[in-house]
């Protein structure tokens, strides 16, 4: 059984209380047993003075063989409270007995010989007193007790007198101190009081450690609160570059994309206008010459420019159309149709299929390892063009020129909500310096030679708008080329 | 020569008798006492009064002398090696008790000499040997 004490006094006083009632109670043990042989010390004493003080009265009585006498002394010893029974015998028979009435057997006899008052020492008579035990019992008893009563009521008084104390300098002062502690709001300058008297002892260290404590807690607070400015002054300034950033990133990704379209536009159109002009004029003069007439070896000149115009301008036109064809998919959006379920292996399968058909054997082999039973739930269409886009620049890039080499696609489960799909050449690889830049728009090492510089900008643009995965390049100058795509299982995961 | 040692002897005889007689006490009775003598303790048991009987179951009469009286002290002290003082108060704590009575006090040794030749059981005591054939002496004690 646990005890629970509200206050520091009434615990205090709890065990005070305790331990002094334990202390009279040992202590009335240990006087009561010392007492008992003092007390029975004291009545052999006691018998002993007494004898001594009777011996005459009992020999003259003995010896004048006086029974008055002898009764006389008898009743003169039983009205000790320490004789329980006492008897005078002479040689000849007892004179008088006495036996205290209410007595139990005596504590012990006393045996007296008791010798002619005339005659040297020749042994008359007996005198036999036997103390009270109960009477000695009882005196002990009762000197012990009231040693006991005086000593708890001194400890209970000393007991008193130091809880007041206590109270007086302890249970007040915490209590008036845990008040102002409640009050203190942690980080104001407030401090826990505490008067002159007390600041030497343990309450004054455990309120001075307390206000060092609340010091500490308000220069902390204080050091934080100039941190938390600090980091919100700097994070303002670190949004407001963001913001300019990305305001500059946009006019600068405009600027390229201007500047990417006006430069593949603007070559067929400006070489489609000149030859469209240069028709034009030679319909206006050949036009004039029907009114008169024309020779046939004109009509044939005229005719084989206009073929050889159109065709030319048909070119150009594709070229345009080409182009648009692909600058649309850089804008492909989520569409609105389902995701579908497939098989990962069949979708790239059909890729490298349509790639093996568009072009020469003598190309290096696109070499497809995909891990069989990987079940996508995602948009296929999209996912072949990165994956097309990614060996269409494996081949244009990596492998240029080149007869030898290999462009490998592997795809594997790498836990159960993603997979990895990575297109790996060994041919020249990337230069550090362009690595970062491969994934922007119109980024191209091929400009003016048919690099539109949209290809890996599509890839991205499909993995990571489209198909909610992530994609990232990794090569060597000179070793190769591996462009990883992670990619949910479920899209909307 | 052999004359002066047995007149010295003879000088030592007379003159020790003499000194004696001024020492010693002499514890008299009646000659028809059938007693011969008497013993110390017996004494003590007569004139203290815890025999009233001689030996032979004869009435004894202890006669004392007065109270204040030199022989008295000499004779209680020779008897008992008390104080007198003590026999006074032994006698008055009998008394108080009413039992027990002292030896009869006579003025003098006339009286005592005249009683004792009167009365077979009487006993007494002088500071002298007391001469006459109805007397005779039964105990005598030294001076302590």
């Amino acid at each position: 059984m646990t005890m629970h004490f509200r206050t520091l006094q009434a615990l205090l006083s709890a065990l005070v209380g305790g331990t002094a009632l334990l202390l009279a109670v040992v202590a009335s043990l240990f006087v009561y047993s010392a007492q008992y042989r003092q007390s029975a010390k004291e009545s052999g004493e006691m018998v002993q003075s007494l004898v001594s003080t009777v011996e005459r009265s009992a020999a003259v009585a003995v010896f004048a063989g006086n029974v008055e006498i002898a009764t006389d002394v008898v009743s003169g010893l039983l009205s000790n409270e320490v004789v329980a029974s006492a008897t005078l015998k002479s040689n000849s028979g007892i004179l008088a007995q006495r036996r205290r009435a209410e007595a139990r057997a005596p504590v012990s006899l006393y045996r007296q010989v008791i010798r002619s008052p005339f005659q040297g020492d020749e042994p008359i008579g007996v005198l036999e007193i036997g103390s009270n035990a109960d009477w000695v019992a009882e005196r002990a008893r009762r000197s012990a007790l009231e040693l006991v009563a005086w000593s708890f009521g001194l400890i209970c008084l000393s007991a008193l007198i130091s809880l007041q104390t206590i109270r007086h300098l302890l249970s007040r002062h915490l209590t008036r101190a845990a008040q102002q502690l409640d009050e203190i709001e942690p980080g104001s300058s407030a401090r826990v009081q505490l008067p002159q008297s007390l600041r030497p002892t343990e309450v004054g260290g455990l309120i001075s450690k307390l206000n060092q404590l609340l010091d500490r807690i308000a220069l902390n607070l204080e050091t934080e609160r100039r941190l938390r400015a600090g980091v919100e002054e700097s994070a303002r300034e670190l949004q407001a570059t963001q913001l300019e950033l990305m305001r500059s990133e946009k006019m600068a990704a405009l600027g390229s994309l201007v500047e990417g379209v006006a430069h593949q536009l603007g070559e067929p159109i400006g070489n489609s206008l000149s030859v469209v002009g240069t028709l034009a004029e030679s319909t206006q003069a050949i036009s004039k010459r029907a009114h008169d007439e024309i020779k046939r070896p004109e009509l044939d000149a005229f005719l084989a420019d206009v073929a050889c115009g159109t065709d030319f301008v048909l070119r150009n036109v594709q070229r345009v159309s080409e182009f648009l064809h692909n600058f649309k998919q850089v804008a492909v959006e989520i569409r609105s149709e389902k995701p579908q379920r497939f098989e990962l292996r069949n979708i790239v399968g059909e890729v490298l299929a349509a790639h093996q058909d568009s072009c020469e054997s003598a190309a290096p082999a696109v070499v497809g390892d995909i891990a069989g039973g990987i079940e996508l739930v995602s948009f296929p269409e999209p996912l072949k063009v990165a994956v097309g886009n990614l060996i269409e620049n494996a081949m244009v890039h990596g492998l240029a020129g080149r007869q030898t080499g290999s462009v490998r696609v592997r795809g594997w489960r790498v836990d159960e909500r993603s997979v990895r799909i990575t297109v790996c050449d060994d041919g020249c690889g990337i230069t550090a310096a362009n690595l970062p830049r491969i994934f922007e728009p119109f980024f191209t090492t091929r400009f003016g030679t048919g690099g539109s510089g949209l290809g890996l900008y599509v890839v991205r643009n499909v993995v990571e708008n489209v198909l909610g995965g992530a994609v990232h390049a990794e090569s060597e100058d000179g070793k190769g080329t591996t462009i990883t795509l992670d990619l949910p299982v479920q899209i909307g995961d | 020569m052999r004359k002066l040692i047995l007149f010295l002897f003879a000088l030592i005889g007379l003159v020790a008798p003499l000194h004696a007689q001024n020492t010693r006490l002499f514890v008299v009775v009646n000659a028809k006492n059938p007693i011969a003598s008497l013993s110390e303790k017996e004494a003590v048991n007569l004139f203290l009064g815890r025999s009233k009987t001689f030996a032979n179951g004869e009435y004894a009469l202890p006669l004392d002398h007065a109270t204040s009286s030199a022989v008295r002290k000499r004779f209680y002290y020779d008897l008992t090696g008390k104080p007198i003082s003590e026999i006074n108060a032994y006698w008055a704590r009998l008394f108080f008790s009413g039992q027990g009575t002292p030896p009869r006090i006579v003025p003098d040794n006339e009286a005592m000499l005249l009683i004792i030749r009167n009365n077979p059981g009487a006993i007494g005591y002088f500071d002298y040997e007391p001469t006459g054939r109805q007397l005779k002496v039964v105990l005598t004690l030294d001076s302590r």
